[in-house]
């Protein structure tokens, strides 16, 4: 049995060291999302947390949709972790349900971009 | 005398196979597998408890992102396995062959990392997270040794 001591020993610290941290918080402080909801980008698609997927936290561009930031149809938007949440089992990070997207129509069209209102920090949209 | 002192030694090490007859190495190796056991059990343990953090990470690790899941839970699984190993004075060697492999593929991680993702955090779990890219290459380098040193003192020891 004195062989397992301080293996045993090692096992029950470490345990103990995980079970007194704390929960971690969010990776990033804001989180890009890019609308891939309807192409019609009718104001309640646009405006529907549903209709947005976490793309980078880095805003980059590269990734689609590209974004030349013409306010005539929603493309990508930048929101608070915390109106953030992420789903383990699915294993993607999702905008709550309760996140405020505001919507604005196009002069001239029947589609809607996204203004930097409510919980969006930043609005990119294309043409 | 000598002789005598050396045979019963020869007789317990047969009796506690993985174990160096020489009661110096045998400490230090008890003390690298010690390490090794805390060190995989305490990240394991911790990647369980926040898996979440960890798979989140790795969706936007460059690679990784495609497959985040598998990867994380693959990782913790392979810690665990490394502990077991590590625990029993049996398995100690493959233990001990297994931690330099998995600590070798955590430093082309961190390499990885990087040059494509320095402003990432780790998914180390635990305090290990919180070093920086260089801190922690320098600290996964020393653990790499620490195998290597208890891979050697095995191999000494032609009867383990």
């Amino acid at each position: 049995m004195k062989r397992y001591l301080f293996g045993a020993l090692a096992i029950i610290i470490a345990a103990a060291v995980v079970a007194n941290t704390s929960p971690k918080k969010a990776v990033f402080v804001d989180y890009f999302f890019a609308y891939y909801g309807p192409p019609t980008f009718a104001e309640v698609d646009v405006e529907n947390p549903a209709n947005w997927v976490n793309v980078s936290s880095l805003g980059n561009d590269t990734i689609p949709p590209v974004c030349n930031n013409i306010n005539v149809k929603a493309c990508r938007i930048k929101v608070p972790a915390s109106k953030t949440e992420f789903d383990p089992i699915i294993g993607i990070r999702r905008l709550k349900i309760t996140t405020v997207i505001n919507a604005a129509q196009a002069p001239g069209s029947f589609t809607y971009y996204v203004t930097p209102t409510g919980d969006v920090i930043q609005a990119l949209n294309k043409y | 005398m000598n002789n005598i002192t050396i045979t019963a030694e020869l007789k317990q090490s047969k009796n506690k196979p993985g174990i160096p007859a020489n009661s110096g190495n045998k400490r230090l190796l008890e003390a690298i597998s010690v390490l090794y056991i805390f060190l995989f059990f305490y990240t394991a343990l911790s990647k369980t408890a926040f898996i979440g953090y960890t798979i989140d990470v790795l969706n936007f690790t460059p690679f990784f992102k495609e497959i985040p899941k598998t990867t994380a839970w693959s990782v913790v699984v392979i810690e665990y396995i490394a502990t077991l190993l590590l625990f029993f004075p049996n398995t100690r060697r493959i233990g001990l062959y297994v931690s330099l492999f998995l600590m070798i593929g955590f430093i082309a991680y961190i390499i990885w990392m990087m040059i494509y993702a320095p402003n990432l955090p780790c998914t180390c779990g635990g305090v290990i997270a919180s070093m920086t890219w260089a801190q922690h290459l320098i600290f996964n380098t020393v653990f790499v040794f620490l195998a290597l040193w208890g891979i050697l003192l095995m191999r000494r020891n032609k009867h383990v």
